[in-house]
């Protein structure tokens, strides 16, 4: 064996003590990384699960697929899976069902598979053969002699969309319900909504189908569906594009963008951050491990010095060091992936366990070979980070200088007197703070470990809680008590919005909806006051200009008529003029205001006159598809927003027309926005502590007639008790973390301290000797561990209270407020424990000290 | 022809007030094979010319020249080379690795350059330091004298041309110190070495070619015992 690895194996077998706070430091440092990895690893596929299970396991879309082209889509190599939905047809039902029809879309078993409808089956199974059909709750609630098992003999019209119109033809056939499904369809449609079973070869060809795949390799996605698509022959639309749709969430959380759309995604920042957060504990550990090498190779270092002076190279002498490093991280890193397991295993299931009422399901922990790999490889760097600067430290010095040891260099250093010490302690006080002067590299250790991991960990609690409440304020100016969002796709049922309006015992209610578009218009447009505050220049990143002329973005507003006219007359306007809007002329006077009432401010925003004609656009940015426009005529020019529950974004001019002009105007705009901009949102003001019973109330109303995924509801108090459960188990989880951050840094000071007092028995019994007597060393190692343990709290603290003020300042969070959600006790238990812990220590090694036999002491000298 | 010549040799410790000329402006010849004793009190800079001579620590300024070459101005790797083949360094204690045999810390400048000593000459030089039952032996196992007989094994398992040794006896009882000497004058006479040896001992002083006394950092004296 190499000599020089065979001398660091030596060493670490021999030097007992120092290895094993190296392992510790190692060990407990990559269990922090392994859990950071197992955390991030566990969200990823809780986001990919949640996805696949609300929208299914697909990648791309290929709608009006002739089902005589789906065995080129099966064969093509790209294609790893392929399911098919579609060849709908219209079951005429029996007399005496409430409404006469079923709207059934087939499905092929892989479509059962893989897609999401499965998950919204509420009672039976799904259908496995043709001529079963699963059928929408509400034909159960309105047919109440129908269940489960039953066949109905009915009539199918196979409303293919061929180009054969009217050639329809009705055959008998029957249906057997095998299941109930959570779906609702608009009862426009006069029918129930119901989803049965095909197998694809058994399609006439001149069906059309919609396919889903799963690519062969997910990252060419983009670039091999549209050739596929050419392939086939499907036709391009106006845009030039073929009819197929991405799976673009479930793509971006595998890592696959369309071209250009990378930097929109959120997975990437969470990357970034990820990686970051990994980075910067890295270092901090690297540091606080790097003490502990550095204790290690002072150890060695007159052995060190022997070996340079026979000549070992510096790389040599570097290599010791290194070695001790691998051979010291191999065993607590492969121990660190079980520990970080168990470790996030027991901290997750207790923040799924507070937060599974929240999100609705449970947090599986996940850890896979790949991101264990990746936490060892993250710990092996940081050790290899933390042996680098011992190591090279060691190849520098000078041989002479490390076969003597350290004894030089501390004694040229001058005594520093220390006058107000020196006064209350007298000689001793003065020994006390040389000495701790003199141990440079221990002071500067206890320092930065103990301040950074307070910093680190208090820091992230500071910004965690200030968000926390400006959370809150925001919550509390909000003028709502309840709040419901319809979302079926198409206009909302006009008997579901009547019963909810009708909703009894609440002191106010809103209606909308809301279309996002733009006004493009000319400097001369904008008031004075609005051009003084910085105008359509000041609002970069707003407000788009190109060749003089700006484009606003507006928010297009659709309220009931009755509502509408309510507004028009508190305006003052009695006349309702055809296609007419409010227009709520008003702009934040200063946008970038730090505290919420400045930011409240307004001016006029645009010369607008009633009577004036506007143009708008769909196109309110550039990757818009449509570009649909529209007019409308001014009818009053308002200076507020009604209070509905909806505050434009900064820069947005809100127009404001009534309900049927709204939907008139999105039926042109392009497919996507169309289907977006049907939502609904009804808000309730309801009266103290009624919040909720309002909530369920509508929650009932609303599943009478929506399918559970489209429509959302939420209260104040809900929402109150969701955010604090959210808070609890945030804190949980960062707490949990910051735990093992003050571990390895006070285990590492500790280890510090150990090895320091050790290495000055020698000096104390020096002391003794020449008659300071055993309540002299008492007191004089009190004060040394006061010092060491009081300095980096006198530091880390008004560090630390820079920070939060800096949060507090940035977030408009008065201090007030900040200390009573602030964890101070835990603040204060983490001070109390480091000064308890590092004085107990100074306190049990001074009694050690006091009972070593002078003599001994003096002459245990290897040198 | 001078194996060993210094030039202005000067080495400082320490900055400012509490600056130390330890040695001041040496200059001095060493012919090859010769055997010279450095004598001088505590304090006057002899172990500092031994270390600049052996290289492990760096002038203030001047040269030193060994078989022509500017030791002062070689790299680190240079430099570790220079002493792993071209010095052996014996301190006043025996500087042993505590955790490595004997046989392998005599070894280790051959072991640290992955070269094994032939057989004959290391048996040779066991032979000749009495080591030879206690090779398995880690340090702390032997006694003083042994371990700085080890220590001297150290520094001639690579055949280098100087042999420096600084106080090698200064720890020993007669009987051990006299052995050690007359080892040392052994390898002289056998292997042709250059021996500079830093002594208290007036007798051990004698068996030299030629004594050099120096005083405050500086050469007071320089004469020949033997021609
Ligand atoms: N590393 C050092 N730092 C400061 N002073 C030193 C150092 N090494 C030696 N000296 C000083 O240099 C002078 C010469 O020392 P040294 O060469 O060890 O003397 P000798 O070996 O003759 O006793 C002494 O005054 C000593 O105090
Ligand atoms: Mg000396």
């Amino acid at each position: 064996m190499n000599i020089i690895r065979e001398y660091s194996l030596d060493q670490v077998r021999k030097n007992r003590r120092t290895s094993i706070s190296i392992i510790v430091a190692v060990l407990i440092a990559s269990t922090f990384l392994c859990t950071l990895l197992v955390f991030a690893q566990s969200f990823w596929n809780q986001m990919v699960q949640q996805e696949i299970y609300t929208s299914g396991d697909w990648d791309a879309e290929l709608m009006d697929v002739p089902a005589d082209r789906l065995g080129m889509v099966r064969d093509n190599a790209g294609v790893k899976t392929m399911f098919v939905k579609g060849d709908n047809q219209t079951a005429f039902l029996p007399e005496g069902t409430a409404l006469p029809y079923f709207l059934i879309q087939n499905c092929d078993s892989n479509y059962w598979d893989a897609m999401y409808e499965k998950n919204m089956i509420l009672r039976g199974r799904i259908p496995q053969a043709p001529g079963e059909v699963v059928v929408s709750k509400d034909f159960f609630s309105q047919n109440q002699t129908y269940g489960i098992g039953d066949t109905l003999a009915v009539e199918i019209d196979s409303n293919v969309r061929t180009h054969m119109e009217g050639s329809q033809q009705k055959d008998a056939a029957s249906l057997t319900i095998v299941g109930e499904l959570d779906v609702s369809v608009s009862s426009g449609y006069e029918g129930y909504l119901a989803y049965g079973f095909m197998e694809p070869d058994e399609l006439s060809p001149d069906s059309e189908v919609v396919v889903y795949l799963q690519m062969e390799r997910r990252g060419k996605v983009y670039t091999a569906v549209p050739q596929i698509a050419q392939a086939i022959g499907l036709p391009k639309d106006e845009y030039g594009n073929y009819p197929c749709r991405y799976h673009s969430t479930l793509l971006a959380w595998h890592g696959v963008y369309a071209p250009g759309s990378f930097f929109q995604s959120d997975v990437p920042k969470l990357f970034l951050g990820l990686l970051l957060a990994a980075g910067a504990s890295m270092a901090v550990f690297a540091y606080i491990i790097r003490g502990a090498f550095g204790i290690s190779a002072k150890q060695k270092i007159h052995q060190l010095g022997i070996l340079k002076s026979v000549g070992a190279g510096p790389k040599q002498i570097g290599r010791t060091v290194i070695y001790e490093a691998c051979i010291l991280s191999v065993i607590p890193i492969l121990l660190s992936m079980v520990l970080g397991y168990l470790f996030s295993f027991g901290v997750l299931s207790a923040y799924s366990g507070m937060t599974s009422e929240v999100f609705g399901s449970r947090m599986e922990v996940s850890f896979s070979p790949a991101a264990a790999l990746m936490a060892a490889v993250f710990s092996f760097v940081m050790v290899l980070l933390a042996a680098h600067g011992p190591a090279k430290q060691m190849s520098k010095i000078l041989p002479i200088e490390a076969v003597r040891g350290e004894q030089y260099s501390i004694s040229v250093k001058k005594a520093k007197s220390h006058p107000v010490l020196a006064k209350h302690f007298g000689f001793l006080g003065e020994i006390a703070v040389n000495s701790v002067n003199a141990g440079r590299k221990l002071y500067h250790t206890c320092m930065v470990t103990l301040s950074l991991c307070m910093l680190l960990a208090f820091g992230f609690l500071a910004a965690f809680t200030v968000s926390d409440i400006s959370n809150a304020q925001a919550e509390n100016r909000n003028h709502f008590d309840v709040n419901i969002t319809l979302r079926t796709g198409e206009r909302i049922d006009g008997a579901l919005l009547a019963e909810l309006k009708a909703m009894q015992g609440v002191q106010g209610i809103s209606v909308y909806a809301r279309a996002n578009c733009a006004v493009w218009l000319s400097g001369s447009d904008q008031s004075a006051e609005f051009l003084q505050a910085g105008g359509f220049d000041g609002a970069d990143g707003y407000i788009v200009e190109r060749d003089g002329r700006y484009r606003i973005p507006c928010v297009l507003v659709g309220m009931e008529q009755d509502a509408y006219e309510n507004v028009l007359r508190e305006a003052g306007m009695e006349a309702l003029p055809e296609s007419s809007a409010i227009i709520v002329n008003s702009v934040a006077k200063n946008p970038g205001a730090r505290d919420y009432e400045a930011m409240q401010e307004t001016v006029p925003y645009l010369n607008l006159r009633q009577g004036q004609r506007v143009e708008l656009t769909e196109k309110y940015s550039d990757d818009t598809q449509g570009d649909y426009e529209f007019t409308v005529d001014v009818a009053a020019v308002i200076p507020s927003m009604p209070e509905i529950g909806l505050a434009p974004s900064f820069y947005t001019l809100p127009v404001i027309v009534p309900m049927e002009e709204y939907y008139a105007i999105i039926g042109n705009f392009s497919d996507e926005m169309e289907v977006y901009n049907y939502r609904n949102y009804v808000n309730y003001v309801a009266p103290d502590g009624m919040d909720e019973e309002i909530q369920g109330e509508a929650e009932r109303i609303c599943s009478a007639y929506l399918g559970s995924s489209d429509f959302m509801t939420s209260s104040k108090t809900e929402r109150m008790r969701n955010r604090g459960r959210m808070t609890g188990a945030t804190m949980f989880v960062v707490c949990s973390l910051a735990a093992l951050f003050g571990i390895v840094g006070i285990s590492s000071v500790l280890s510090a301290i150990l090895n320091s007092l050790g290495q000055r028995r020698k000096e104390f019994a020096m002391l003794r000797s020449v008659g300071v007597d055993e309540k002299g060393i008492r007191r004089l190692l009190g004060m040394e561990g006061f010092l060491l343990s009081v300095r980096p709290m006198l530091i880390g603290l008004p560090m630390l209270i820079i920070i939060c003020a800096a949060q507090c300042y940035m977030m408009g969070v008065s201090i007030v407020e900040f200390l009573c959600a602030f964890p101070v006790w835990v603040l204060l238990m983490y001070i109390v424990m480091v000064l308890l812990v590092i004085n107990g220590i100074y306190m049990l090694a001074s009694k050690k000290i006091r009972d070593d036999v002078i003599v001994e002491a003096i002459k245990d000298d290897t040198v | 022809m001078d194996i060993l010549r210094t030039e202005g040799l000067t080495r400082k410790y320490g900055t400012g007030q509490t600056m130390v000329t330890a040695l001041d402006h040496v200059d001095l010849q060493v012919e090859r094979g010769q055997f010279v004793a450095i004598i001088g009190a505590s304090g006057s800079g002899k172990s500092t010319l031994l270390h600049l001579l052996g290289g492990v620590d760096r002038p203030t300024s001047g040269k030193i020249f060994v078989e022509d070459v500017d030791i002062a101005t070689l790299g680190e790797e240079r430099l570790a080379q220079y002493r792993r083949r071209k010095v052996g360094l014996i301190y006043q204690f025996y500087n042993l690795i505590p955790t490595l045999s004997v046989k392998k810390n005599i070894c280790l400048p051959m072991l640290l350059d992955n070269k094994e000593p032939g057989k004959e000459r290391f048996d040779d030089i066991v032979r000749t330091l009495g080591l030879g039952d206690r090779l398995e032996h880690l340090p702390g196992q032997l006694s003083g004298g042994q371990q700085q007989r080890a220590a001297i094994g150290r520094a001639l398992i690579y055949q280098p041309a100087i042999l420096l040794a600084d106080e090698p006896t200064g720890n020993l009882d007669r009987k051990n110190t006299e052995e050690i000497i007359s080892l040392l004058k052994l390898s002289n006479r056998q292997y042709k070495q250059t021996i500079l040896l830093v002594t208290h001992d007036e007798n051990v002083a004698l068996e030299a070619d030629r004594i050099i006394k120096i005083e405050d950092g500086k050469i007071i004296s320089d004469k020949a015992v033997r021609p």
